[in-house]
């Protein structure tokens, strides 16, 4: 790594990716059986082993994770739903996540991630051209991971790589729940994560896997400050106030996260697409989803909230996966020197060769050299496919990044969709519906002010929600059932009421006269189907269940 | 200390209590009149102080905020921060509904309140009563993963302190919260849950989710804060915009540009120039807002201040919402409605000189939300939130002896 205080000059020193153009991949397929077993010479030994064989070999379908026990992480959340996967550590990439399985409760085993893991970890200074590849220069695995102690993870447990414990394991609570005026659902998670040293920077390598299914890459960035100059006077950085012979530069962290998605009964039957919600002239907003079949760059268009999904066929409601591009606030583009740098989202084919965002081919030289250049027009149509997706950070010294520096965290979310049969299925707690009481016709005169409201009761003493059409006008209420306002015109209506908890709904209906209006009557004599029901409206309290 | 006579339930006295006593006090206890006063200290000596309050309109308020680092002094920081708007545009609408709106949400008894009641389902931790609302705010500590780590010392952990408050619009839930981090470090914070019923004929604006139910309606959220900040002198605070373009022509070098903002002004978010704003006290200890979570910006057809990412403006007590300010001041504050107070931030940001002047942050974050059958019949979380940064704050990390 490079020294801990680098003195600059002032001088521009450019860097170049490799200037090799190497030909594309001969045969995929050919190509990626032989450079899977190179890569797998010089690294440590893999517990997924079989997930890295190459294209054409795996089977998407979800069987157990193929990894030896030591190698396999399993979770089970309270509601029910199951993580499973295998894990190992590379000399590279460190954290190489295979086999990922995600069970909804009550469900089957969902496959989701054939592979995941960090591709690359750029950081640029601002002072020049000066950038590090921390994954291929020096390495997230091997001599850089740390060594954890029970310090660093204090309510987990502790994974060993090889010898030494390295990888901190621990269930967490967050707040990717979800709230309503009854109760408050907090997730459940897996968390897993690793500290890499490289040079003064420790990076804190995470992982989230939910109880809902959503998955959340993430890099903590801790340590000390890397690069400075002796050059106060230079416009790239700052002088920190216990260090004022120094000027600390301010730098771009890139993320890349490699991710290999299997979704489909077979690696080959994902399918991408972008979603756009384009502000029309007339101020509203249509939706506007395209799916691709060819490999692409895609960057992020914030007036449209623009998301990218993958799913595991072209039918609507099959499993799928979105990312919602939230956390690019910042976004480094260098296009003349990193061309891949003016992309958000790459799609590719899966190569084996392709393995790192950029400097890839300083361990692949027969391969392409970054991310840009594997996306070349390829089709993605019956193909095993994979996102690259990079976060980034620019980071101004601060004096309190002196010393050591406070841990500021970037990542994102998968979020799943068509995998949970609806919110409910994550609720812990057992539930009852809840019914009305008291539910009466009412009657009064128009003009007459209304201050009323309408009862219900919960087994679980969860708060309510109350929702009603057909109020007679001037009349509203309030979700909590207060009615208010004044009755204005005479007639018979028919009121549909709605009492709710977390999951259940509850309907009935109730007649309220304003004024001295005679009911119309449809034929004289026995009673009418009208006034049928009308009776059974006013009798039956009807339950659905809504999941 | 008023508060603790403000509330009637015994059991949320012993809780604040409990809370209290837990706490070191602070140097300087804070005088929060008819609001909650809170204070909380951590085992490494960092504490926040603030009042509380909360309101019909728009949930939570948190002011006079201040934090005294480990082995320093209690510093102000902000004198007052909360929802400033808060638009719900459904896509079939050519305008955004108001879910903050004074004149249609005035204080009310709790029977009619739209703030929410927390209880053992929805707090796991100390339940407060708050302007009147019985268990409105909930205040709980929680673990904050890694506060840092270097080589082989052992990692430093730390926590935070969190203040949420819900308030419900219709049959959606929006939880306001304010995370306050053991190095100083404040987190304003949004969800959006609740129940997702809004329907449409027009299949264009809607989602079908296979749950049997009519096509709900897309919705896109714009979230606003108002944030007061107060750095000891508020008088001789001032607002800096970085930016850091590239300089193609010179190796591809990115100076850092600083320029003070010295009049009111509507800012906007410069990703490929990592553009951040720093309000900095006369001592040069500031805070940094790093607009990082701002992939998304919102458009809509009509209302200009919702183009902007943030604006900066002249301290107003009645300049309190982005959009429908009733122009009045802050309840029981004891300050009187101001004259010529506008109805939307278009009207506050008038050219106006920030010299001399407390500056208030005001400051956008905006998401899409395309209903999920995961959000049926409750929307998971939609979660929205920022950092506010210390920065220069201290002269190094309080939390770790330089090596």
């Amino acid at each position: 790594m490079a020294m801990n205080h680098l003195q600059t000059s002032g001088s521009s020193t450019p860097t170049t990716p490799a200037t090799r153009t190497p030909s594309r991949c001969l045969t995929r397929l050919a190509l990626s059986i032989m450079l899977s077993l190179c890569c797998l010479i010089g690294h440590e030994p893999a517990g997924g082993l079989l997930s890295s064989l190459g294209l054409g070999f795996r089977q998407a379908l979800a069987a157990e994770p193929a990894c030896e026990a030591e190698f396999r992480i399993t979770e089970t959340f309270a509601n029910g739903a199951v993580w499973d996967m295998c894990w190992e550590s590379r000399i590279r990439e460190n954290l190489v996540l295979s086999d990922v399985q995600y069970s909804a409760p009550d469900g089957e085993p969902l496959r989701v991630l054939s592979s995941a893991r960090l591709s690359q970890l750029h950081v640029a200074y601002d002072d020049s051209d000066v950038t590090y590849n921390d994954v291929t220069q020096y390495g997230l695995g091997g001599g850089y991971l740390l060594t954890l102690t029970d310090a660093d993870c204090p309510q987990g447990e502790l994974l060993p790589v090889q010898t030494r414990p390295a990888i901190c394991r621990w269930r967490g609570q967050s707040d990717n729940g979800y709230r309503t005026a009854t109760r408050s659902v907090e997730a459940e998670s897996l968390n897993l994560f690793s500290v890499s040293q490289v040079g003064a920077y420790a990076y804190i390598i995470s992982w989230t896997f939910y109880d809902d299914g959503a998955i959340e890459p993430g890099i903590g960035a801790t340590g000390a400050l890397q690069r400075s100059s002796s050059n106060l006077d230079l416009p790239y950085g700052r002088v920190l106030q216990n260090d004022p012979d120094t000027l600390w530069l301010s730098h771009t962290h890139n993320y890349y996260w490699r991710l290999d998605f299997d979704l489909g009964k077979s690696a080959t039957d994902d399918r991408f697409s972008e979603t756009r919600y384009v502000l029309q002239n007339d101020g509203r907003r249509t939706r506007q989803s395209e799916t691709f079949d060819t490999e692409q760059a895609r960057r992020i268009d914030p007036e449209t909230q623009q998301t990218w999904q993958i799913s595991a066929s072209a039918e609507s409601d099959s499993p799928a996966y979105t990312i919602e591009p939230v956390r690019l606030g910042h976004r480094f583009v260098r296009e003349e020197v990193e061309p891949y740098s003016a992309y958000d989202l790459f799609v590719t084919v899966a190569n084996d060769c392709e393995r790192f965002a950029s400097q890839n081919a300083r361990f692949n030289p027969d391969c392409l050299n970054h991310v840009l250049q594997y996306v070349d027009g390829q089709s993605i149509e019956e193909q095993d496919i994979v996102l690259w997706h990079r976060v980034g950070f620019h980071h101004v010294p601060r004096s309190e990044d002196q010393r050591n520096m406070h841990t500021h965290w970037d990542g994102f979310v998968m979020q799943p969709q068509n995998i949970l049969t609806g919110t409910s299925s994550l609720a812990t707690l057992p539930n009852s519906p809840p019914t009305f009481l008291d539910l009466i016709n009412l009657e009064n005169d128009p003009g007459d002010l209304i201050h009323s409201h309408l009862s219900a009761e919960d087994p679980d003493n969860d708060i309510l929600t109350f929702t009603a059409t057909g109020l007679p006008p001037g009349v509203r209420m309030n979700t909590r059932g207060h009615l208010q306002g004044s009755t204005q015109e005479a007639g018979n209506y028919t009121v549909s009421v709605d009492v709710r908890d977390d999951h259940y709904q509850t309907s009935s209906s109730f007649a309220w006269k304003v004024g001295d209006v005679p009911v119309t009557r449809r034929s004289s004599g026995a009673l009418s189907p009208w006034w049928m029901g009308m009776l059974a409206l006013l009798l039956v309290v009807r339950r659905r269940r809504t999941i | 200390m008023r508060f603790l006579r403000l509330i009637p339930l015994p059991t949320a006295l012993l809780l604040q209590l409990a809370m209290l006593m837990s706490a070191p006090a602070s140097a300087q206890q804070t005088d929060c009149g008819e609001q909650l006063a809170l204070d909380h200290a951590f085992a490494s000596g960092a504490t926040w102080s603030m009042c509380l309050s909360v309101e019909e309109s728009h949930g939570l308020t948190v002011r006079s905020v201040r934090y005294r680092a480990p082995g320093s002094t209690l510093r102000s920081v902000l004198s007052e921060a909360h929802l400033g708007q808060l638009l719900l545009h459904y896509h079939d609408s050519r305008d955004p509904i108001a879910q903050i709106n004074p004149s249609l949400q005035p204080p009310r008894s709790a029977e009619f309140t739209d703030i929410i009641a927390m209880n053992d389902n929805s707090c796991d931790g100390t339940r407060l009563t708050v302007s009147g609302h019985a268990a409105a705010v909930c205040s709980r500590v929680r673990d904050n993963r890694i506060l840092a780590k270097y080589a082989q010392r052992p990692g430093i952990q730390s926590q935070k302190l969190e203040i949420s408050s819900a308030f419900q619009r219709q049959t959606l839930t929006w939880t306001s919260s304010f995370t306050f981090t053991e190095d100083g470090q404040i987190r304003p914070g949004l969800s959006l849950s609740g129940r997702a019923v809004q329907t449409t004929p027009a299949a264009e604006f809607a989602q079908v989710i296979p749950a049997g139910t009519a096509p709900l309606t897309r919705a896109t959220v714009l979230a606003n804060w108002r944030l007061a900040f107060d750095l000891d002198t508020p008088a001789a605070d001032r607002v800096e915009q970085f930016d850091f373009p590239l300089d193609a022509d010179n190796g591809n070098r990115r100076p850092m540009q600083v320029s003070s903002l010295n009049t009111e002004s509507l800012l906007e978010v410069e990703r490929e120039n990592f553009r951040g704003w720093r309000i900095i006290d006369a001592s040069g200890a500031g805070y940094f807002l790093d607009p990082a979570n701002s992939g998304f910006s919102y458009r809509s057809l009509g209302m200009d201040w919702a183009q902007s990412d943030g604006a900066v403006s002249v301290f107003r007590p009645c300049e309190r919402h982005a959009w429908l300010n009733s122009g009045e001041s802050i309840p029981g504050a004891g300050d009187a409605p101001a004259a010529g107070c506008g109805a939307s931030l278009d009207d506050y940001i008038d050219g106006e000189s920030l010299q001399g002047s407390q500056p208030v942050l005001w400051y956008s974050l905006s998401r899409t939300l395309d209903p999920r059958i995961e959000d049926w019949p409750v929307i998971r979380d939609v979660a929205f939130q920022f950092d506010l940064t210390p920065f220069d704050w201290t002269a190094a990390s309080p939390f770790e002896v330089n090596d």
